[in-house]
């Protein structure tokens, strides 16, 4: 690819996604001169395979692998990565693009934060670990999984809980119950307190306007909340009461609060707590406003308000009772007496009056004198009379209820509907389990009596249109008057506030009524008075009256500080509301509070709900969803020893960004099984994806790596896989093959059965798709090694065993048997299926989709995107494993590089390093910095104690413990005391060097030390992560690392790296697809290329094959990529030449070519192809009617090559997947599907059988298969044991083969046989193997050096492999491969001068005896032998392995850091330590 | 129309789909009939007349007696969210939860079980009654096993199914639980404070008051 554009390139990239694919792109674009941003959108980057177990075919462990790339990234200079990121725009061209990224905040800053977990500790929200696919619980804040990078924690923040946003208090009704259910009852209550000083109170009379919006009740019940707050106060009460209050020393002004209700006190004592000299001025002889005077004892004891009174008034109030407002004092008396604000709390006293005639007569109260008397106890004598209660409101049934335990046979009249009533649904409840009645839909005309009470007057009503109220409006029904005798009425309408003597003090006054106050500031019209609570508000709850208190102590502390009234005061409102989604979740019931038995509650005002249980609190407690994630509980901050937390980040931010190229990779989504309802995923517990299992195995898993149930916790013997789950099901899921599944699981089953011996596993399945490299070879070893079973059939039915919970699960034989079979546990092989973001991506990156949401690419542009300059990469171009997605993060690294190849090193920063101290002939002066790692080290270290015991030894001059080692001031430190002391050597006990050790270098490398002359003691994962709760021994052991480390630190020497200058050519060693593919894409990148070819002619295989599977044209691309080879001035191609000899190493190789040319070069591709097998048998070559797939694609190539109504039978497998030859070539399975459709497609009459053994159309390729089979070809399964036999029978050919879904034989007659012959190595791969020391597998391919990781490279360094001479594989896969090999190359090419790792071994000739142990075990051919025959070493070539060293007879050679000397300084200090 | 019986359900909207989609079919079987079809008619499950009037709270708030200590196994049969043609299914598939709904809005404890939307061989118990008694077998076997103690059903045949050929199966099969099984509206009357004998509930086959009378629902 070569575009010209207008404006200079951009030497940046874009890269979206940071999975294994996103990975390796960075690092090879950021290695190789290129700015990289990775857009991540979880907190770290790592992808799926971050969470995968083991891998095949090495078993190596997943994370262990991915690891080191994770941290490479992480620390790579010119890699920014952005986490909890997407890309919301992208304009511009290839070359120049504008992208917009959209950042969520982390609430954490990166910079500070040291990942030490602290904070998650002590974090009270628990949600389901996607990490561990939802088997375990993990923190609101939280880091992924131990080794994520970035490796701060995140805050999972989703804005505010429903039932936090409806409190009027804004009391944190989240946070205390989460705190609840983990059993933190103090802290719980702490939290309540910080918004309302009466949660006894409001936990027994709140009306809990949280639970109303309780997100829980969709699913079940809300959350019983307020019930929970009650519960905290009698755990208090039971532990000892409250503690003392902590308030400020200095006081400040004086404050008066008039009225002591709940807004009075709650301002008192906000405005106490800020230090305020504080006195409430109260009329009546108690305090606690309507609290004390009007509601019941049987729902708010006196005592239990009293407490709450007197733990207010303990933070040094002063209160005045029978004091009141007008009578006994005036606004103006405050300030005359120094008081410099004044809250005027006072509430409404007075009932409104029924204004009906009679209301004066005995016996009618008013429900504010009727409850006030019995609070007082004065109780008056209701025994044995009528009581009719007028209303419907609080008031109204508190009158009735309280009539009832004063003996009287109560009525309730009210105007509407018990369904309009205003007051609490569950206060109605009791009232009628208590026996009093309803009179609905009626109003009192008249209060009849002669002087005394003797009945009422009332008209039925009727319902009519909603009032301004929006209730109902309740209208006369006319001439239905009639009578209800009683003996005593109380009236309960309304209450307002007793207007004198607030007009008397010159506070306006609603039109309502009420004062007139700022909504926000709660300021009257008069200076330096406030006002809150019933009286501002008429008639309203407790918790509103808090909350207005809260507020009116904020306006009084600005106020009187002379700060802005208004500024930042946003309300919770205000904040995004969080509708959790409730989809799938398990219902369970809320926790009943007990209630006084309705026998006990006759002629008493014991209160009749009572608390819960500690075990109640918290298993209702536990109900809560957690909503909006984090609940602000502000507990994390509080822990955050490194102040790295901060809940006031803005939620998103937006950053422009100017690049070059777009990279996609945002990887696949598994396929969520419940739609597969008849598998019982989500429904019976040991029903678990294979995504789990990876969890489940997995050392760092729920059951660290103990194979068990989810259900039950049992280990199970009996597992089943069943696979294709989502895939290859066009009507209930998705159409395509998800290529990795049978691999996956067959590797499950191994892993499984080598945790646990006794262990049965059994894989249903419809084909068994191992088509990669040494793939069969694996599954052959499955099942003979392991004994796993494999069982040709799919699962109609997956049901639990009642009691047992095993699993019954139904299928049917080849022969249609069906059969019953239990199973302990069955793993659903999900399929893959794009990324859930795909669509939305690929909108916003304005390229091309597939149907099924893939971006579309083609065949001979396999990660080209239709757009120029985006390029597609892994699972998100189609599904894929491993090594395939890391060949194409590789191969659009070389896309880019060739699309941006001029505008390398022009936006990447190198790391200015100060001149080096030298310190050859000083002393060693060692400083020792013992690392607490917050709590990780030092909760189970002594750290001080470590510090003591060698601060003092011999040659350490500076010893101190730091809190993180790790942390920016502490490099600063480090960096200070270097020069101060004069220190010239380090060591650091922390964590792993893996992570750490390259920071620590960097800094006494920026102190002027050179970087070797640091170590790293390990006292964490090798001493306090595996010792915990054994203090004195970790303690003694990290001492003894420490000293053994110490030793050698003595013993380090500075090192000097050399650097060795690049050839930028590359030698490609091929001219097929795959080698002018490669060498294409190295010219465009701007260097030089030689391809060598044997043959006369470019294009290798290629040359025989006419179509693509999409119908597209082989010829014609060969035809273009020839003739673009050839015109490209960059590349010489020597055609009819072979390499004689290679010399040299990674950047300088020196090749002779047999047309004698010599070149230099930098890098080599291996491109050399493969052969297609020649088959010998099935009659090929003695009838002319057998051919090859190749031959009938000849055949069809040619026009009018078919006879109507031809009968062909393929067979497939030909000379693959048996010995000699045991492995399948890939390829086949398309190639015959692609020309049965060919046929079809020309000749519908013609049949085609193909007779197969697994049909293999991996991947999207399975909608070739479909398409044959709905075209009519016949597909019969062969078995290799009974394979079909071909005869020639005059001008026909008669095949038999045995059909095993008949169970009979059968016998075709045709008029072809074609072959699907597989492929085989080329005849000079081993002898260009021998050539470059590179091995080859079994069967003749070339090995890579390592099979997941790094499938292009070979284990000496610059050399790369590609195509067929790596393994089988189709075009496309060639194509990428050759572009990844480019890429490869692109790395090494664009650099001038190679650096060489200063951890090499170094050669002394003068002890060397040329004994060549050496020469025979060096894996990379470093030792050789010089022109004077003797032994020497090529340091270049050398990776520091040191095997070297440990061969040798003479000691020659040492590893730099690893000297013999070093190594037994310490030992011997580890020895004296015992 | 409202159609109680699974099997005719699943059959009258099978065929309304097909009057809809085909005017010619329409025209055909129009030209026979004096009283002409549209294909317009609305057709209603039992349960999606129950299911909605459970969710909106109507059904709790008029059940008299709340059903405290039925644990029912609520059976849907294989017709109930199973249609021969490609069709919406208002219920889960495999796993249905309409019954269970409208159960727990009775106060019932419905359980989970795995037979739910099995075949009990209703068709073939004239023509193959040792396979339908066998399906019914397996059906009996699991709910017993979950513990349950009755069965529930929205569809006439299941209902006489699981009833008429209980102690038979019972016999033949060695199963000691004998499950009194209910039609859904029966249930929704008990707690309503109809009379069973009302409903007829103390003619099914499998003896079905006992067990409302031991839990005091009766």
């Amino acid at each position: 690819m070569s575009v010209t554009t207008a404006a200079p390139k951009r030497g940046s990239v874009l890269i979206i996604g940071g999975g294994i694919g996103g990975m390796q792109a960075a690092l090879d674009l950021a290695d190789s001169g290129f700015k990289v941003h990775l857009v991540q959108k979880d907190s770290c980057i790592g992808g799926i395979m971050s969470a995968l177990d083991k891998t095949f075919p090495t078993g190596d462990c997943a994370m262990c692998m991915i690891s080191p790339k994770m941290v490479d990234v992480g620390r790579h200079l010119n890699i920014d990565i952005h986490s909890g990121s997407e890309i919301v725009s992208l304009s511009g061209e290839a070359g120049n693009f504008e992208a917009a990224i959209c950042k969520k905040a982390r609430y954490v800053d990166l910079k500070k934060c040291t990942g030490c977990e602290a904070c998650v500790q002590k974090c009270p929200v628990t949600a389901d670990k996607e990490f561990d696919q939802n088997l375990t619980k993990r923190t609101a804040v939280n880091r992924r999984y131990a080794q994520a990078v970035p490796g701060a924690v995140t805050i999972d923040k989703q804005g505010v809980s429903p039932c936090r946003i409806e409190c009027p208090a804004e009391v944190n009704a989240h946070a205390y119950v989460a705190l609840t259910a983990s059993g933190r009852f103090a802290e719980a209550l702490e939290v309540v307190r910080r918004n309302n000083p009466f949660p006894a109170s409001c936990g027994r009379v709140c009306t809990h306007p949280c639970e109303t919006e309780c997100r829980r009740k969709d699913l079940d019940d809300p959350v019983s909340i307020c019930y929970l707050k009650r519960f905290l106060t009698d755990w208090e009460d039971r532990q000892g009461g409250v503690k003392k209050p902590e308030l400020p020393v200095e006081k400040l002004e004086k404050v008066a609060v008039i009225g002591s209700g709940p807004a009075g006190m709650t301002c008192a004592r906000d405005l106490a707590l800020k230090g305020y000299k504080v006195t409430v001025f109260e009329r009546e002889s108690v305090a606690g406003g309507a609290m004390a005077l009007y509601i019941p004892e049987y729902r708010l004891p006196k005592e239990t308000l009293q407490k709450e009174i007197d733990t207010i008034l303990a933070h040094d109030i002063e209160i005045k009772y029978n004091s009141a407002l007008g009578s006994d004092f005036t606004v103006d008396d405050l300030k005359k007496q120094g008081y410099k604000a004044i809250f005027v709390a006072i509430g409404t006293q007075k009932s409104i009056k029924l204004r009906v005639d009679g209301e004066e007569k005995e016996g009618v109260w008013d429900s504010l004198s009727f409850l006030k008397k019995s609070a007082m106890k004065e109780y008056p004598d209701l025994k044995n009379k009528k009581v009719i209660v007028i209303g419907g409101g609080n008031a109204a049934i508190d009158s009735a209820r309280v009539a009832k335990r004063l003996g009287g046979d109560v009525t309730i009249v009210y105007r509407r509907t018990c369904d309009e009533m205003p007051c609490n649904s569950w206060e109605l409840e009791e009232s009628e389990i208590e026996g009093i009645h309803l009179h609905p839909l009626a109003s009192p005309t008249k209060i009849l009596g002669d002087g005394k009470v003797s009945g009422i007057e009332c008209l039925n009503m009727e319902l009519g249109a909603p009032d301004e109220s929006g209730r109902a409006c309740p209208l006369p029904v006319d001439g239905s008057n009639f009578v209800m005798n009683c003996d005593v009425v109380i009236t309960a309408i309304s209450q307002e506030m007793e207007a004198e003597p607030v007009k008397a003090a010159g506070i306006a006054i609603s039109p309502r009524r009420n004062i007139e106050a700022d909504e926000t500031t709660l300021a009257t019209n008069v200076d330096g008075v406030f006002a809150g609570g019933d009286v501002v508000t008429g008639p309203a709850t407790v918790v509103e009256a808090v909350g207005m208190g809260a507020r009116a102590a904020e306006s009084i502390h600005r106020y009187l500080r002379g700060l802005d009234m208004h500024a930042d005061r946003k309300r919770l409102a205000d904040r995004e509301k969080v509708i959790k989604n409730i989809e799938g979740l398990k219902r369970s019931l809320r926790k009943d509070i007990p209630r006084l038995p309705v026998a006990e509650r006759a002629e008493n005002f014991k209160e009749v709900e009572l608390g819960f249980s500690e075990e109640d609190a918290v298993q209702e407690a536990s109900r809560c969803l957690s909503c909006a994630g984090c609940c602000e509980c502000m507990i994390c901050v509080a822990e955050c020893q490194a102040k790295a937390i901060n809940h006031e980040m803005e939620s998103e931010e937006v950053l422009n960004l100017d690049i070059g190229a777009v990279i996609l990779a945002p990887g696949l989504n598994p396929y969520d099984p419940k739609v597969r309802g008849e598998l019982g995923f989500g429904r019976w517990p040991n029903v678990v994806t294979s995504l789990q299992f990876e969890r489940i195995l997995s050392a760092s898993g729920p059951y660290q790596g103990v194979v068990s149930r989810p259900g039950d916790g049992k280990h199970p013997v009996r597992i089943a896989w069943i696979q294709c789950v989502g895939s290859r099901d066009p009507k209930n899921a998705n159409p395509w093959c998800s290529s990795v599944c049978c691999m996956y699981a067959t590797k499950q089953a191994v892993i499984a059965k080598e945790h646990d011996k006794r262990i049965e596993p059994t894989i249903f399945y419809m084909d068994m798709r191992a088509y990669g490299k040494d793939f069969d070879k694996y599954v052959e070893r499955a099942k003979n090694e392991y004994g796993v079973r494999y069982m040709r059939s799919m699962v109609s039915a997956v049901r639990e065993v009642p009691g047992t919970s095993d699993l019954i699960l139904r299928y049917a034989l080849e022969d249609g048997s069906l059969m019953e079979e239990t199973f302990d546990l069955v793993v659903l092989s999900v399929g893959l299926e794009p990324h859930k973001d795909a669509a939305k991506l690929a909108e916003v990156c304005g390229i091309e989709m597939t149907d099924y949401l893939f971006p579309r690419t083609s065949g001979f542009e396999p990660v080209n995107a239709s757009r120029e300059g985006i390029f597609v990469t892994g699972a998100y171009q189609g599904p894929k494993d491993i090594p395939e997605t890391v060949m194409q993060g590789s191969a659009v690294a070389g896309q880019v590089m060739a699309l941006l190849g001029e505008a390398r090193w022009s936006e990447t920063i190198k790391k200015e390093i100060p001149v080096e101290k030298d310190v050859s002939g000083e002393e060693p002066r060692l400083g020792v910095f013992v690392c607490s790692c917050g709590i990780n080290i030092a909760g189970t270290v002594d750290v001080a104690r470590l510090v003591e015991e060698v601060k003092d030894l011999p040659g350490v001059v500076h010893a101190e413990n730091l809190l993180y080692s790790c942390s920016q001031d502490s490099q600063e430190k480090i960096k200070q005391l270097i020069k101060e002391e004069g220190i010239n050597r380090v060591l650091v006990a922390s964590c792993t060097p893996r992570t750490h050790a390259p920071l620590f270098q960097d800094t006494i490398q920026e102190a002027g030390l050179n970087k070797y002359l640091f170590e790293l003691a390990d006292i964490r994962e090798q001493c306090s992560w595996c010792h915990p709760g054994h203090k004195e021994e970790a303690t003694q052991k990290a001492v003894g690392l420490v000293k053994a480390m110490i030793a050698k630190v003595k013993l380090l020497q500075p090192i000097k790296t050399e650097t060795v200058g690049v050839s930028p050519a590359c030698l490609v060693v091929g001219g097929g697809i795959a080698g002018m593919t490669a060498a294409l894409s190295v010219a465009y990148q701007g260097f030089d290329v030689h391809i060598v070819e044997m043959e006369k002619e470019l294009g290798g295989l290629s040359r025989n094959l006419h179509l693509m599977p999409d119908g597209s044209d082989v010829q014609e691309f060969l035809k273009k990529r020839i003739t673009e080879v050839r015109s490209n001035r960059r590349i010489t191609v020597h055609t009819g030449s072979e390499v004689t000899k290679t010399e040299g190493f990674v950047g300088n190789f020196k090749t002779l070519l047999t047309d004698g040319s010599t070149i230099d070069h930098g890098a080599i591709i291996l491109a050399t192809g493969g052969v297609e097998y020649e088959p010998a048998e099935y009659l090929y070559k003695e009838s002319e009617q057998v051919i090859t797939q190749r031959e009938l694609e000849r055949k069809l190539a040619a026009a009018n090559a078919l006879k109507s109504g031809e009968r062909f039978v393929m067979i497939q497998c030909v000379g693959s997947r048996e010995e000699p030859a045991q492995y399948c070539s890939r390829v086949c399975c398309q190639d015959a599907v692609k020309n049965a459709i060919a046929i079809k497609e020309k000749d519908p009459s013609a049949q085609v059988f193909i007779l197969y053994r697994d049909i293999r159309t991996y991947g999207l390729r399975e909608d070739y298969y479909r398409k044959a089979r709905d075209l009519g070809v016949i597909f019969v399964r062969y078995d290799v044991d009974r394979k079909p036999e071909v005869t020639q029978s005059g001008s026909r050919l008669n095949v038999i083969t045995w059909d095993y879904m008949l169970n009979k034989e059968l016998r075709i007659d045709a008029e072809w046989v074609v072959l699907s012959t597989g492929l085989r190595p080329h005849p000079t791969t081993d002898k260009i193997g021998e050539m470059y020391k590179v091995t080859r597998n079994a069967d003749g391919y070339f090995l890579e050096a390592h099979v997941k990781l790094r499938p292009v490279d070979f284990p000496s360094e610059g050399i790369f492999v590609a195509g067929l001479a790596h393994a089988p594989k189709n075009l496309d896969e060639t194509i990428t491969q050759a572009l990844a090999a480019a890429g490869r190359g692109g790395v090494i090419l664009s650099h001038e001068r190679l650096a060489v790792s200063g951890i090499i071994a170094k050669h002394r000739k003068d002890l060397c005896m040329s004994c060549l142990s050496c020469f025979r075990v060096c894996p990379f051919g470093s030792p050789y032998i010089g022109e004077d025959g003797k032994v020497a070493h090529n340091e270049v070539k050398c990776m520091g392995c040191g095997i070297c060293a440990g061969i040798c007879p003479a000691k020659a050679f040492q590893v730099n850091n690893f000297r013999d000397d070093q190594m037994l300084a310490m030992i011997d200090a580890a020895v004296e330590c015992g | 129309m409202f159609i109680p019986c699974s099997s005719c359900y699943s059959r009258t909207l099978v065929s309304q789909k097909r009057l809809a989609s085909d005017p010619e079919l329409l025209e055909t079987i129009n030209a026979g009939l004096a009283q002409k079809v549209t294909g317009r008619m609305k057709i209603r499950s039992i349960l999606e007349l129950l299911v909605p009037r459970a969710q909106s709270g109507i059904i709790g708030e008029r059940t008299i007696k709340k059903l405290e200590g039925l644990k029912p196994a609520c059976y849907y049969g294989c017709l109930t969210t199973r249609f021969p043609c490609d069709m919406e299914v208002p219920d889960d598939v495999e796993n249905p939860q309409g019954m269970e709904i409208v159960c727990s809005a009775l106060g019932a404890k419905p359980l989970d079980w795995g037979y739910k939307t099995d075949c009990c061989g209703a068709a073939a118990s004239v023509n193959d009654a040792a396979m339908s008694l066998s399906l019914t077998a397996k059906i009996m076997k699991d709910a017993a096993a979950r513990g349950a103690n009755c069965f529930v059903t929205t569809c006439p045949m299941c209902q006489f199914n699981l009833d008429v050929y209980q102690d038979e199966i019972r016999e033949k099969f060695g199963i000691s639980e004998r499950l009194p099984v209910y039609f859904i509206t029966e249930l929704v009357g008990i707690a309503m404070g109809i009379s069973p004998h009302e409903m007829q509930i103390d003619r099914h086959f499998t003896e079905a008051t006992g067990l409302l009378k031991e839990l005091q629902l009766i």
